[in-house]
């Protein structure tokens, strides 16, 4: 290097170390801290973790995530102190995977704050008025999941997740099908201007999957939600090729590519991303892919009022969006005539008390 | 099935069968038997009084009259600006205008030799813009693009982008941030690291000179063209060689710690293309643009196998529709969707997300004017993808810096220390007043230019 070009360089530096000096001085909402709240004992099923975003402005955002320890937490503290809480896409790639869903609920519940907007404002939506709903019924017979299907419908539900009939052995036979298209036929009886959707809870093998959507098919259900685990794309081949029953998957896919694996083999009709893995930002990106291919999106979580409060605003962002499933926890949120009202104030648009986490913080 | 007869078809199942609620409240008006093509349905559902008709209903808010943000469309210009008498690419902005009082949003809607019919494509989208909510910039991209039909090519995509930039301004400057801190951003505080292009180096002073004010203005990139003009699909062994040499002369004059993009500009196809670029692989370039023409993704992605060269491309596609292949593939490297014309902010933004799924880069590309550059800088800063920017100009700056500058009070698109600086002011972050255009009045379309073989037939651009 000769003499001109390394003081050039030279200059380049102190030129370069000065302006981010500056503009970090006088970064929007730095944040100063990030708590965290353990809700159900970690680990067990309905278990999630409340996350609250405190930023030197004196905004509070609140996110949750699914399962977070007390390491990943000091990380995410030591990378993200100081930083501008409207960096919500660029502060991702610095914290703990297990944090980035959550983490991005809330620093966009800050935006939203500091900018009076709901977060799909914020976003460029509304992009619809109200969010459509779904709800699991709870149950294994047919005569529990007909008393629950009557409870639902009188809380305001019009479409319904149904549980695949249990299968006895691997590699079903005649029982299970007839089984199957007389649970929907009976749905259907019972409430005929309601839709359904199964669940499958990535019990069955490709196989069963496969026969058991043939079976229904005719009987036009909206999808069949992980019908069986997706170990390798040729496994769901076998279902999408030999049946016309919509697809869905996602709850267990913490690497977005493979949703872009199932999109370009045809392979899945809805996406089913975990918000809480996600966060609104990153299933807005699977939706903004999703589109390309006519796939619509409808988010998954096992979380708590803020994951669903995430969902509408998601749901509210994007043009693709298909249904909010419901949360089946005492004291969620109940739809009107089919629909999920959507929030309408700033941020994520609802009231957190801040009791309900004593005693829980995570240190 | 015809359109009609599904159309007529999913009439009467609507009519025979009780609405799912699930799906029920649409306020679309029932075609009925009418394929929609008959002139005169908008008379014969006036005359059917079932059919209480609402103009009001047409609008894209209408139906989130509760969740209005109190802002309204009011009014929408169309702006052509010639520089110089004679240039193939006139300006075309677009300003969006509401019911609160200064506020405003620009936008940039340029398509090269193509100024009247995006001029005339914007104010198509007049009666529908005006009256809706501005702040809706997903919704009404959607309704712009699907209620369009025939989706869209370069001339609507250029036409949505310039009015997708201004409706970002106007929610940047209604919310009070500038855009960039919508879109989460930004990933680097100092600013948007950019390229320049490279004027004249027919000498070994002009690229010493070249070398000399790169570095001193920190500059880290900087993008060349091709010797030829009329290269045909197969080639000679002196025009291919002429290719090669005038790539290994630039690397030799700038050196290693300059970045080297090399623009094919389409004009040959993926046979001759793939030659030269494996024949320059040893110069470590960042990049070779268009190295084919842009309709056929797998020529692209064919050429793409035969080189550990990166490729890019993508200017002239529209929508993450457009890009949808090449992404699927993973064969390019880089995509330079430009946001004058794949569909403004928001799909700028889609097509990177889209991208990133595949860990492919982004360098959009920017010819046209500066409200289009100064646009994309807010998506490039919200990029976890993102490589480098073009800026559709040379190291020591021309007659067009002076005006932009004139127009917006500072040097816009030019690099400080190598990178742009980020705008800080709320929305795209720039004034503009139409007197300063005026100087500049439009001097209607210039094709761009046409290039020919030898023996008279036609050649790329």
């Amino acid at each position: 290097m000769n003499r001109v070009s390394a003081r050039n360089k030279l200059r380049l530096l102190i030129a370069q170390s000065v302006s981010t000096v500056e503009t970090v001085a006088t970064s929007p909402h730095p944040i100063s801290e990030v708590r965290a709240f353990q809700m159900g004992s970690a680990g067990s099923t309905g278990s999630y973790v409340v996350l609250q975003v405190r930023t030197q402005s004196g905004l509070i955002g609140y996110g949750e995530c699914n399962a977070l320890s007390a390491i990943d937490l000091k990380l995410t503290n030591e990378a993200v102190n100081g930083r501008a809480a409207t960096s919500y896409q660029a502060l991702d790639g610095l914290v703990p995977a297990s944090v980035r869903g959550g983490l991005n609920i809330a620093l966009l519940d800050i935006v939203g704050k500091a900018t009076k907007a709901p977060i799909y404002r914020v976003l460029g939506g509304p992009t619809r008025n109200k969010a459509r709903a779904i709800v699991k019924l709870s149950g294994s017979s047919d005569a529990e999941l007909q008393s629950d299907l009557q409870k639902q419908l009188a809380a305001g539900f019009h479409a319904f997740l149904i549980p695949i009939p249990v299968p006895t052995a691997r590699n079903q036979g005649s029982d299970f099908s007839h089984a199957a298209v007389a649970r929907l036929k009976a749905m259907r009886t019972a409430a005929p201007n309601s839709d359904f959707a199964f669940e499958g809870n990535g019990a069955l093998t490709p196989g069963d999957a496969a026969s058991f959507a043939a079976a229904v098919e005719g009987m036009h259900p909206l999808w069949l939600d992980e019908s069986c685990p997706v170990t390798n794309l040729d496994a769901i081949h076998k279902i999408a090729d030999e049946t016309v029953v919509p697809l869905a998957f996602g709850r267990e896919f913490s690497d977005a590519g493979i949703f872009q694996e199932l999109l370009r083999e045809g392979l899945i009709d809805l996406l089913r991303p975990d918000i809480l893995v996600h966060g609104i930002s990153g299933v807005r990106r699977l939706s903004a892919m999703a589109e390309t291919y006519y796939v619509d999106v409808a988010p998954w979580h096992r979380g708590g009022r803020i994951a669903h409060a995430a969902v509408l605003h998601a749901a509210a962002s994007m043009p693709n969006f298909f249904i909010a499933q419901a949360s089946n926890a005492p004291g969620a949120e109940m739809p009107r005539d089919g629909f999920f009202e959507l929030p309408k104030g700033p941020g994520l648009g609802i009231d957190v008390d801040e009791k309900s986490f004593e005693g829980k913080r995570i240190a | 099935m015809n359109r009609r007869k599904f159309l007529s078809a999913a009439a009467m199942t609507a009519a025979a069968a009780p609405a799912s609620n699930l799906f029920a409240g649409s306020r679309t008006p029932n075609l009925g038997d009418s394929c929609g093509c008959d002139p005169f349905l908008a008379q014969a559902q006036a005359r059917d009084r079932s059919y209480a008709y609402d103009p009001n209903q047409k609008k894209a808010s209408y139906a989130f009259r509760d969740f209005s943000s109190g802002i309204k469309i009011t009014n929408i210009k169309v702006f052509g600006v010639t520089l110089t008498p004679g240039s193939d690419r006139p300006y075309v902005f677009v300003k969006i205008e509401t019911n609160q009082p200064g506020l405003e949003g620009w936008g940039e809607a340029t398509l090269e030799g193509k100024a009247k019919s995006t001029m005339a494509c914007v104010e198509d989208f007049r009666d529908f813009l005006v009256g809706n909510d501005p702040m809706q910039v997903e919704h009404l991209w959607q309704s712009m693009y699907v209620h369009t039909f025939y989706r869209a090519g370069p001339l609507i995509g250029s036409a949505i982008s310039g009015i997708d930039q201004a409706l970002w301004d106007i929610r940047g400057k209604a919310l009070g941030v500038p855009v960039y801190q919508l879109l989460g951003g930004p990933y680097d505080q100092r600013g948007i690291r950019s390229y320049y292009h490279v004027q004249s180096t027919r000498t070994a002073e002009d690229l010493a000179h070249l070398r000399e004010s790169a570095l001193r203005e920190g500059v880290s990139c900087l993008k060349i063209g091709l010797p030829d003009h009329d290269y045909e699909w197969i080639e000679t062994n002196a025009k291919i060689d002429r290719a090669v040499k005038s790539m290994q002369r630039i690397r030799e004059g700038l050196g290693d710690s300059i970045d080297i993009a090399v623009d094919f500009h389409a004009k040959m196809g993926p046979a001759v293309a793939s030659i030269i670029i494996k024949e320059v692989e040893p110069l470590h370039l960042l990049f070779v643009e268009e190295p084919c023409p842009p309709e056929n993704a797998e020529a692209m992605a064919r050429i793409a196998r035969h080189s550990t060269t990166p490729i890019a491309t993508g200017e002239r596609l529209v929508a993450a529709y457009g890009c949808r292949r090449l992404i699927e593939l993973g064969a390019v490297d880089i995509l330079q969707t430009d946001i004058n014309h794949v569909g403004g902010i928001s799909a700028l933004w889609k097509v990177a997300a889209m991208a990133n799924f595949s860990n492919i880069s982004m360098a959009p590309h920017a010819c046209e004017g500066p409200i289009g550059g100064l646009s994309t800088l807010h998506v490039d800063a919200a990029m976890p993808n993102f490589v480098v920017q073009e800026i559709c100009s040379f190291v020591d700056p021309g007659e067009k810096e002076k005006i932009w500058a004139e127009w917006f009070g500072f040097p816009a698109m030019r690099m400080v220390n190598g990178r742009v600086p980020l705008p800080t002011k709320p929305g795209l972050g720039f004034e503009l007043s139409e007197a300063s255009l005026q100087k500049y009045p439009f001097g209607g379309t210039i094709p761009m230019e046409s290039v020919w073989h030898e023996d008279g037939s036609v050649a790329a651009l």
